[in-house]
């Protein structure tokens, strides 16, 4: 495990600069940067699924992919993983590189793909044991990791089960099990928590969020925006291959200028008159209408409020702030929604 | 942590498969021999063919073959198969390609796990036959288990390249039976070489299938020692297999 000082030294990094800048030139320490992509590209024929991506993950932290079905997470993790090989550029784990050094990057990584790795034909315990052993872990430690891990993930009870008396949720834990079991210095998550129900969801993230704080570096992807915004540290926003935003939530965020979002629902013969009425009005952007709704980004809450309920105050049923949220980015950075 | 460690793991776990499941496994190793003793038997009853060497019944003439038909059958169909399902009906290969091990390493633990199986099955056939065929048991039959290595190693080889390289159960079955076979009936199985046209002869004796089922023959039914022409032959044959079954996996799986 690693010490909790790199930890801390992590959440002291300035915002956005140095670590996250993706210029080549930026003096970086390597001994903060645990996985470096340097123009990692992946074509399948001529669909370009990763796309000359740069990125810098520092050590100790979460880091969150987000980006739609079809972004191209998994095909990153994947060339991580050393399960895919790279068309161009390339990418480094622990300074080790991902093409030439494939094996000792896979004893150093644990990786918890998006499909359920596990063996059907032998039962929890054994799936645990056959990984240790593949990882060279010595037969005097197995029994004892083996433990360690099912209480972590809270399978203890079933540790004699047949993989297919698991629940979804229980496949999905075994899975993180026996990324853990060759203890991990980065531990590689691809929608960990896509299909689960909101409880297990629920116990990933806890899990996810106390191994941080054991010192373990963790990427997980997701097309959640809520999930990368409960859970990362920092976020690189994906999409068709490209990595086209990155920083913490929070930055990510105010790249919308903190500005709120004001919601209204009004009488729908009025629609048309309130959206008339705010043209050319400094509080208030980007102003859209989807049935008897009616919304707009405003950084100027009073002066919006005052300028519906003064003069419309008959037509206005409902009046709603609300935060911007990493969807919103996305929308409008791409001017799609980051759901299909 | 050292290669041949992994490669004893994923035997292991092979191994503890086919043990597992070993009731259907063994099924056609003891069907396949009585199915053919008994409808040779019945079809064939006491003829006499005129080519058989002295005291040897056509029963116990083919049964070399068919044995060494178990060994090859199991080798390309249990490698394949196994193969074939892990990587496109399961999530476990992927499991087992994201740890340390090489696809040198997996593959090689592969078709050493399915030359163990065939041994296995070839034995048990063996065994079998001895019960219904008055067969002679001497000293040169210890140089059977390792025959059946060699065939067994020589035909995995080749299920691991096509349980690699096909996507569907019913490929792998059509090819097995495509290829199987024609060079076990062209092999010699129902006959003996010596009895064919000349220029027929010449086709027969490259078949490395022929020298299998010879180096049977002279093992068990005339308890002779002397196979180690065929043994070089397919141990021969064994190295290019061995190689272009890793190499081709080697491609399929990391892309
Ligand atoms: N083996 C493959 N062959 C062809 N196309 C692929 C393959 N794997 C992924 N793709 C394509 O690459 C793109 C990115 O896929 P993927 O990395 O799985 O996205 P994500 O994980 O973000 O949903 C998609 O358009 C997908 O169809
Ligand atoms: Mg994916």
């Amino acid at each position: 495990m690693k010490s909790s000082t790199l930890f801390s030294h992590t959440a002291t990094l300035p915002p956005t600069q140095g670590l996250y800048a993706a210029h080549p030139s930026a003096p970086q320490m390597d001994d903060d940067v645990v996985i470096r992509l340097d123009g990692l590209t992946k074509k399948f024929d001529d669909l370009v699924a990763v796309d000359g991506v740069d990125l810098e993950i520092p050590r100790g932290e979460i880091f969150g992919l987000l980006g739609p079905n079809g972004a191209g997470k998994t095909t990153i993790i994947r060339m991580l993983g050393g399960l895919s090989l790279p068309t161009s550029g390339g990418a480094t784990v622990l300074g080790l590189d991902i093409v030439k050094e494939t094996s000792e990057v896979k004893s150093r990584i644990g990786v918890v793909p998006q499909n359920n790795v596990l063996d059907r034909d032998i039962n929890v315990r054994q799936n645990l044991s056959y990984h240790a052993k593949l990882h060279g872990i010595p037969a005097g430690d197995i029994e004892s990791k083996i433990d360690e891990v099912l209480t972590f993930t809270e399978l203890t009870a079933k540790r004699d089960a047949k993989i297919d008396e698991l629940s979804g949720g229980m496949k999905r834990r075994l899975v993180v099990a026996k990324a853990m079991m060759h203890s991990p210095e980065v531990l590689i998550l691809d929608e960990p928590t896509t299909g689960l129900d909101p409880q297990s969801r629920r116990l990933v993230w806890d899990k996810v969020m106390s191994l941080r704080d054991t010192g373990i570096t963790i990427i997980l992807t997701t097309h959640y925006m809520d999930e990368a915004d409960a859970l990362c540290d920092h976020i690189g926003i994906i999409d068709h291959g490209k990595v086209i935003a990155l920083g913490t939530p929070e930055e990510l965020k105010a790249k919308l200028g903190h500005e709120i979002l004001l919601i209204a629902q009004l009488k729908v013969e009025a629609r048309d008159r309130v959206r008339e009425s705010l043209e050319g009005k400094p509080f208030a952007y980007d102003v859209t209408v989807e049935g008897n709704k009616l919304q707009f980004r405003t950084d100027d809450k009073k002066a919006a409020a005052t300028h519906l309920l003064a003069h419309y105050a008959d037509d206005v049923e409902t009046l709603q702030f609300r935060e911007p949220t990493l969807e919103d980015v996305f929308i409008e950075m791409t001017g799609r929604e980051l759901r299909e | 942590m050292s290669s041949s460690h992994r490669i004893w793991a994923i035997v292991e776990k092979e191994m503890y498969v086919y043990f597992k499941y070993f009731h259907s496994e063994v099924s056609f190793a003891v069907l396949f021999p009585v199915f053919m003793i008994w409808t040779m038997g019945i079809g064939l009853g006491e003829a006499t063919i005129d080519w058989l060497p002295e005291g040897i019944s056509y029963v116990a003439f083919i049964m070399p073959g068919l044995i060494m038909m178990t060994v090859i059958s199991t080798g390309f169909f249990n490698t394949g198969f196994v193969m074939m399902f892990e990587k496109e009906y399961s999530d476990a290969f992927d499991g087992l390609i994201q740890t340390p091990v090489t696809t040198e390493e997996i593959a090689l633990a592969k078709i050493v796990a399915g030359t163990v199986k065939s041994l296995i099955n070839g034995l048990i056939s063996m065994v079998v036959v001895l019960v219904f065929v008055d067969l002679t048991v001497t000293s040169s039959w210890i140089l059977l288990p390792v025959l059946f290595a060699a065939c067994g190693f020589f035909f995995s080889c080749i299920g691991l390249a096509m349980g690699t390289w096909l996507k569907r159960g019913y490929q792998l079955g059509t090819l097995g039976n495509l290829l199987i076979f024609p060079l076990t009936f062209f092999g010699g199985l129902f006959f003996a070489v010596s009895e064919l046209p000349e220029n027929l002869q010449v086709v027969v004796n490259a078949n490395p299938v022929t020298w299998m089922i010879t180096a049977m023959r002279e093992v068990v039914l005339y308890g002779s020692w002397d196979v180690g022409l065929e043994m070089l032959g397919i141990l021969l044959i064994c190295i290019p297999l061995y190689l272009g079954a890793w190499r081709l996996f080697r491609k399929l799986v990391v892309n």
